[in-house]
This record gives C-alpha cells, structure tokens and sequence, in this order.
C-alpha cells in the first residue's frame, strides 16, 4: 500500500508539474526565464520575512512576489532595452536580501534549507489545497487569455497596433510566474523552481512547431521528471527536489544532443527520427 | 462633403529633444496606395505609430476615418490592419501559419475560444495571398516573402478600412512582391485604402497612386512620376555636391 505522504507528494507534484510546464511555454518563449529566476529568489526572501515576523511564510512570499512583479513588468514596459539588467539587478538583491535575512533566523539551517530545496514529501492537505486554488486561478487565466497571451509573445508591436492592451496581459502575465514561483518553493524549492519552469517547456520546443503541442510536451516532461524524480529519491535516498531538478534538466540536455538526428514530420508536426532535414536536398516549394 | 480617410495636419513629434517628424502633414479623400518613402530614421514608421495612436505628438492633429487616435485609440486600431516590420517578430515561438492569420481576428472576437467564422474569414484571407496550402506548416519554415504574405493574410483577416504595411518589401523575392502588390491593388478596388512605407523609392513606383516623400519632413508629395522626378533631381544635387 501507498504511504499517504507519498499520494500528497503526488498529488502536489503533478499540480506543480502541470502548471509550471504550461505557464513555462510562454516564460521560455518571451524570454522571462531571469524574470522567472528574480521571482523565486524573492519568495525565498518573503517566505524568510515571513518567518521572522510570524506571518504565514508563504504568504510573505507571495505579496513579495507581487511587489516584485509589478515593478518587473513596469520595468520591461517603460524600458524594454535595460530590463534584462535591472532584473539582474532584482535577482541578485532578491538573493542578497534572503541571505542576510537567513541569517538572523534561530532556526538557521532547517528554515533555510525548507524554502530553498522545498520539502515535497512533507506537503500537507492544506498545501494541497493552496497549490490547487492557485493552480486553478493560474490555468483558468491562461486559457481566458490563451489568444491574446499567444499574439503579444510573438508580436507585441503588432498586437498593440491592432488594439490589443500589451500592458495589461504583459503585467497578468508576469503576476501568474510569481504566483506559481510562490506554490514552487513548497515542492522543489526557490533553487529549482526556474528549472521545473524552463526545462520542460525548453524541451519540447525542441520537437514540435506547433504551440498547443508544445504545451502539451511541456505537461508530458514535467510530469516525468517529478514522478520519476521522486521515485528515484526514494529508492536511492537522495533528496527529492534535487533529483527532480536533475530529470527536468537532462530531458533538455538529452533532446538537443537528439534533435540534431530528428527531421520534421508534417503529418504528426513533431521532430520524428531519420534524416534531419538539412541533410535532405533543398526542395523549393511551388508558390514561392 | 465627404468624410476623409486618413487627415494629418501639421504633425509633430519629438523623442528626448530630437525631432521625429516636423510639420508633416497629408490628406487622403478616396482609396488607393499612398507610400511613403524616405531613408532609415526619416520617421516612416513614428509616421505609422503616430497614426495608430501609439505615439503623442507635439503638436498638431491626425484622424482616421474621422476619429481620433488618441481619444478613440481601440476604435482606430481596429479598423486598421497593421503589417510590422518582421525583424520585430518572435521567431523563436513554435507558431503555425494558421495561428498567425488568425491572430488578425483576436481583437473582434475578444475573451473565448475563435468561432467558425474566424477560421473561415482566416483562410479566405490565407487563400487570397496563395498560400492556403500552408495553414498548418510551422511559420519559421516559410521564406521571408511567404512570411510577409502570412503577415499580409492576417492583417487581412481583420476586415479592415486602412492596410498599414511597414516595409512590406524589404527582403522579399520578385515572386511574392508580385502577389503582394496584386493583393494590395484588389483590396483597394474592394475600397480599402492602403499606406505602405519603404525606404526604396523603386520598391512602390509601381504600385503607388501617391508617393510622400519623407526626411522628417514632408519633402515632395504627388503622383509617382512627379516625385521621381523631384527624388532624381536632389539625387543629383548631393551626387554633385559629394
């Protein structure tokens, strides 16, 4: 029989799992993965904050997060060209922030270790609960905006010129990768919460051109990285959010060692094995 | 009297000091291809943006159809279908061609799922740019002409009054530069007008009713011959001068 602390575990995996892999697609794609990295490090931050005073830590966490987003999203807004570096910037005074305020817990080590590498074998129904609401509250805006959030990623200066609020999306946008880093800490952890966010969605970018399939990939690598990621820990006692972390990234490494031995196939529009494309002679199609 | 596609007066626009565009100012009454050329940094595209209500200006006023981009912003936006520049596109999205064409319908149909008549009005437009054979190819496998004809098929798919194209012509084989400009000469016979920018002269003699002629001001404006005519003339004012 199944321990119940292994059916949460999961069951709170593959809630992770499914919504990091579908919001991923998109963070990949609008190249949001340092934004996403400056996010998690700030939940640490606030779930520490939290901690220190009495506050429900990942509550800290998440209104940190929120603060944070906000000021992300004005910032890649108001000046698309230095963003990229005052997120650097944020990371690392998210970081800093964390490490200082660590260090004037009691209970250092233990507090730490929680929030960074999370605990997954430790979730309770309660975390179930708030990893499902907002899980709920994530994929139920992604499917309300899937059109508009699809338009803005690949053209923002079209879908502005056609009456579009870029704003508006873009700011609901990074509001949902905070709020997803947030449920992340409690399962992998502040550290590994940017993997389980860009590895799997990553990897199937790799091997399909269609979107929808990409998100559903994305699901598909997630899933395996976290079930066989805590199977594996348990099996080898080794610490679970780690090894999940490890799955997730050498999906990645394994796919773009293959990709290069993969051609496309246009009836299943995936990346299927036999002669890659650029092998093949060029082939000029008749309406061009 | 009737009403005024697109009336600019005195347009002026200015980024940190530097002056964008000075005093510029053009009027079209009926359908038809209004180009506007002019070198990198003429102010083309602010032209374009300023129109579309996505830049302030100075000073002066512009209205589309008679409304005012920045009072009625969404209502002017969506009666123009805007084609971009396709350096500014994301590549690195996994997007089909289908996708992209139906992105021309997001703003009409608004929170939801796209109806029938979406995909239809999507792959007539597909269809009038000769590619429908590609709805479910991946969008970066296209070359850059088959590319700018998507783009063209979405702008399409918006059933819109103006078509703005922002250097529709710029990296594109003969082949799909024939098919665009045939699109663009049917649409205005269906009454839509259409304002196309480049910064080769060459590229829309052949398709231009009227030519401006751009370097933040307007410098000539007229029939193709005429402004030709001027363009040729400082051509050689500066050949000499150099």
């Amino acid at each position: 029989m199944i321990p119940p602390f292994l059916i949460r575990a999961m069951i709170a995996s593959v809630i992770t799992s499914i919504t990091t892999a579908i919001l991923g697609v998109y963070v990949v794609s609008r190249n949001l993965s340092s934004a996403g990295a400056a996010l998690a490090h700030t939940a640490l931050a606030g779930a520490i904050l939290g901690h220190l005073i009495g506050m429900d830590p990942y509550l800290g966490a998440l209104l940190m997060n929120l603060a944070l987003s906000i000021m992300i999203a004005n910032l890649s807004l108001s000046n698309a060209r230095e963003s990229e570096a005052v997120i650097g910037l944020l990371f690392g005074f998210s970081t800093a922030l964390a490490v200082t305020l660590v260090s004037l817990v009691k209970e250092y080590t233990v507090v730490a270790w929680t929030y960074l590498i999370g605990d997954v074998l430790g979730v309770t129904l309660s975390d179930i609960l708030f990893l499902g609401s907002v899980s709920i509250i994530t994929i139920n805006v992604i499917i309300l905006c899937y059109k508009e959030f699809k338009f803005i990623t690949f053209d923002t200066d079209g879908a502005r010129a056609m009456g579009l609020n870029v704003s508006l999306y873009h700011i609901l946008m990074i509001t949902l990768v905070a709020l997803v880093t947030t449920i992340c800490m409690r399962t992998v952890g502040s550290i590994l919460t940017t993997v389980l966010l860009v590895a799997p969605a990553a990897t199937a970018r790799k091997i399909t051109h269609s979107f929808e399939r990409t998100i559903g990939l994305s699901i598909i690598v997630s899933l395996l990285s976290s079930l066989l990621g805590i199977y594996t820990s348990i099996q080898l006692n080794l610490t679970t959010s780690g090894v999940i972390g490890l799955m997730a990234s050498l999906s990645y490494f394994i796919t773009s060692y293959f990709v290069a031995k993969l051609k496309y196939c246009k009836k299943c529009r995936l990346l299927v094995p036999g002669k890659s494309s650029q092998d093949l002679p060029l082939k000029v199609k008749d309406t061009d | 009297m009737s009403l005024k596609v697109l009336e600019v007066s005195s347009l002026t626009v200015r980024f940190d000091g530097r002056v964008a565009l000075d005093r510029v100012s053009l009027e079209i009454t009926t359908p038809e291809v209004f180009c506007i050329v002019g070198p990198n940094g003429a102010g083309k595209t602010t032209l374009l943006r300023t129109i579309l209500g996505l830049v302030k200006p100075t000073r002066g006023h512009v209205r589309v159809l008679g409304h005012d981009p920045f009072k009625e912003p969404e209502k002017v936006r969506r009666m123009i279908g805007y084609v971009p520049q396709r350096a500014s596109l994301n590549l690195e999205i996994p997007i089909l061609v289908k996708d992209v064409v139906l992105m021309g319908r997001v703003p009409k149909r608004g929170i939801g799922v796209f109806s029938r008549k979406d995909y239809e009005v999507a792959k007539e437009a597909l269809e009038l740019v000769g590619l429908i054979d590609f709805w479910n190819e991946p969008f970066k496998h296209l070359s850059g002409g088959q590319q700018q004809r998507v783009l063209l098929a979405r702008a399409l798919s918006t059933e819109p009054e103006i078509l703005m194209l922002d250097e529709p012509f710029a990296g594109v084989d003969s082949l799909s530069k024939a098919l665009i400009m045939n699109t663009l000469r049917d649409m205005v016979k269906q009454g839509v007008t259409v304002m196309l920018v480049s910064h080769e002269i060459n590229d829309v003699l052949e398709i231009a009713d009227e030519v401006m002629l751009l370097n933040r001001r307007v410098l000539a404006m007229g029939r193709p011959k005429e402004v030709l005519k001027f363009y040729l003339s400082i051509a050689k004012v500066t050949f000499k001068g150099d």
